[in-house]
């Protein structure tokens, strides 16, 4: 149970305080009640004494002052009840062989009082006796005195003592109340403190501290608080060193993670390059053959149709025209089939293309027209806006531009494309919208094609750069574009390409190339 | 030698009566600022009994006694107080207890006794001598000088 130490302090002087009253008011008045008893008791025995001396002086040797004076003594006290002379008789048989004493009062001052002879001290009254023995007389003195003197003295000390006890406990109130504020009041400062500086606020100083213990224990206390503050701060420098440590170093791992997802990127995009080089030289030859004899086959069946020397019939004839119809088509598929091929090579093949400083922002503007021109010319429906944010400030830089224009027209396209498709579901308000934008960075310019079309699902962003993959319909695209472009980008001019997206919304394509 | 016999056992007889009258003459002594020159018997006993404390000029009464256990003494008890000696203790002693009566100073000597009562005015004493101080006088008892 949580008790303050000012209850405590204060129930230690009280009960300190509340004892000595007790002692004060009960036990010492007892006590001196009882030594003053005593005393009496004493003093009238002294008395009688003295009277039997008197008494027995006076009858030996006819000198009876000591019992006028001893008497004029006792009489002037205002205690005293009476005083009796008892004289004892021996008394004998006749035979003078047994005797027995007989007491009587032979005199008592004053005279109207008649005490018994069995007399004793009572609460109220001390009766001493005091014997003497003359020759011719023996007997006692009986002296009897009131104990008023004494109860009333008592009274007094009581009284007093009650007094007395008022002042020390009301003395003892004020000291227990002046030490629990002198000493639990800095203590429950010093806890405040304590408690405050353990939640971390390392603010809190004591002030106003007596010179004694408690005053050094403040001190230091100020001296811990001011040390831990201190180190607090040290600490919280070392922190935010180590933080901003740890930050370069979470870039830094995120720069080797991300740079790694390249390498691998790259890698398996090599790879790919390389498979499909294998592939696509593999299948070339016997690609060329089937076209070549497709064509072959088509103008031996035109001769045979043409020539006025070979009598077909109509049956043959309409065979002729089948098989041509067919030829036909396996000659589109083959020229289909060899483009795809001829694509495959050019991805795998590195560009022996030249180098030269080029203004990048024309050669955007440049393609960005070409591209939309040759849509429209495809398409007359084909509609979409477009805009460009060019910064001035870029110089030209060192690239490939029929490559670096390969692969805006290619980005360009893909935007259109993604635009175009979006009108045809979105409502009426929807504004086709391609952008082009330049920006010098430090060392390198950004180039970011971006559009509002559908946006490329998340699931797949990460695919759009392999080889082969494309979203288009079949017909409409080889999926070798952006394999191409970020081969063009990464390995022809270490620069980075990457596709921001969200579904439904746009999507950003951000080529970096360096300056130099 | 009979004669001679009565005579000797006549003075002897007379010796002793002369002894014994002296012994029992008992003398009356007074300050000359105390008792009066006579007084009678009554008023003798009176004030030797405490039952007189002060004499007419206002001198207190001082009481002086040979002590009983001396001849004078004896008779004083046995003559004047009608009491033997333990009896005169006694009846003293009632006296100061009670406070109703200053006892009598008791003396050993005649001399001292005459001192006495010569130095304090209004004492008086029994003694068995005439007094031989300047500064005391006879008193007679019922016109007798001695008793």
């Amino acid at each position: 149970m949580f008790i303050p130490i000012k209850i405590k302090i204060r129930a230690a002087v009280l009960i300190i305080v509340l004892l000595f009253t007790f002692f004060t008011l009960f036990y010492f008045p007892k006590q001196e009640g009882n030594y003053l008893l005593k005393a009496y008791n004493s003093q009238v025995q002294n008395l009688a004494n003295s009277v039997a001396l008197g008494v027995k002086i006076a009858l030996n040797e006819e000198n009876f002052e000591g019992v006028k004076t001893a008497m004029e003594y006792v009489k002037d006290k205002p205690d005293l009840l009476f005083v009796s002379l008892v004289q004892t008789d021996t008394l004998w048989n006749n035979a003078h062989t047994n005797y027995t004493l007989k007491q009587s009062i032979f005199q008592t001052v004053p005279s109207n009082v008649h005490p018994s002879l069995q007399i004793h001290s009572t609460d109220s009254a001390i009766v001493k006796r005091a014997g003497f023995k003359t020759s011719f007389m023996s007997g006692d003195i009986l002296l009897a005195f009131s104990t008023n003197e004494i109860n009333q003295t008592e009274k007094s000390i009581r009284f007093t003592s009650l007094l007395v006890g008022a002042c020390i406990l009301f003395v003892g109130m004020i000291i227990s109340f002046w030490l629990s504020k002198n000493i639990s009041k800095p203590v429950v400062a010093l806890s405040n403190a304590a408690k405050k500086v353990g939640k971390g606020d390392l603010t809190p100083v004591i002030t106003n501290y007596a010179n004694d213990e408690i005053g050094e224990l403040a001190q230091v206390f100020n001296s811990m608080v001011q040390a831990l503050s201190k180190a607090q701060r040290e600490l919280k420098n070392t922190n935010e060193t180590l933080s901003a440590t740890n930050n370069t170093l979470s870039t830094t791992l995120n720069n080797l993670k991300s740079t790694q997802a390249q390498l691998i990127h790259a890698e398996k995009m090599a790879s790919l390059g390389e498979l499909t080089a294998g592939i696509a030289h593999e299948i070339q030859n016997p690609l060329n053959f089937i076209n070549n004899f497709s064509e072959v086959n088509t103008e031996l069946i035109d001769e045979i149709l043409s020539s006025p020397n070979i009598n077909i019939s109509e049956e043959l004839k309409l065979l002729c025209n089948d098989i041509k119809t067919n030829n036909t088509k396996i000659i589109y598929h083959g020229k289909r089939a060899d483009a795809i091929v001829k694509g495959m090579l050019q991805h795998s093949r590195t560009s022996s293309g030249q180098k030269e400083f080029t203004d990048i922002n024309d050669l955007c503007d440049e393609y960005l027209r070409l591209s939309f021109h040759g849509l429209r010319a495809k398409d007359k429906s084909f509609n979409a806006d477009f805009k460009t944010d060019f910064d001035e400030g870029i110089d030209k830089i060192n690239i490939v531009s029929q490559d670096i224009g390969r692969v805006l027209l290619n980005l360009i396209n893909n935007a259109f494309y993604s635009v175009t498709e979006k009108r045809k579901t979105a409502d009426e308000n929807y504004k086709p919208v391609v952008s082009i934008q330049t920006k010098k960075l430090s060392d390198n310019i950004e180039i970011i094609v971006s559009d509002n079309g559908n946006g490329i699902p998340q699931n797949i962003v990460d695919k759009i750069f392999q080889p082969f993959f494309t979203t288009k319909p079949t017909g409409l695209g080889t999926g070798l574009g952006l394999s191409i472009s970020y081969d063009i980008i990464t390995k022809e001019h270490n620069g980075t390409i990457k596709a921001e997206s969200r579904e439904g919304e746009g999507t950003r394509f951000i080529i970096t190339l360096p300056c130099k | 030698m009979l004669f001679i016999q009565v005579l000797l056992c006549m003075f002897f007889i007379f010796l002793s009566m002369n002894a014994r009258s002296q012994t029992e003459m008992l003398t009356v002594i007074s300050n000359d600022k105390g008792a009066p020159a006579e007084l009678k018997l009554s008023d003798l006993k009176s004030i030797l009994l405490g039952e007189k404390q002060r004499w007419r000029n206002g001198n207190k009464i001082s009481i002086a006694l040979m002590k009983t256990s001396t001849p004078a003494g004896t008779y004083t008890c046995k003559r004047i107080y009608d009491m033997s000696s333990d009896e005169l203790k006694k009846f003293w002693l009632a006296l100061v207890f009670e406070g109703k009566a200053d006892a009598p100073q008791f003396f050993n000597t005649t001399s001292e006794l005459e001192n006495f009562v010569a130095e304090n005015p209004g004492a008086i004493g029994i003694t068995d001598q005439p007094p031989a101080s300047a500064d005391t006088h006879i008193v007679l008892i019922d016109g007798k000088k001695m008793l």
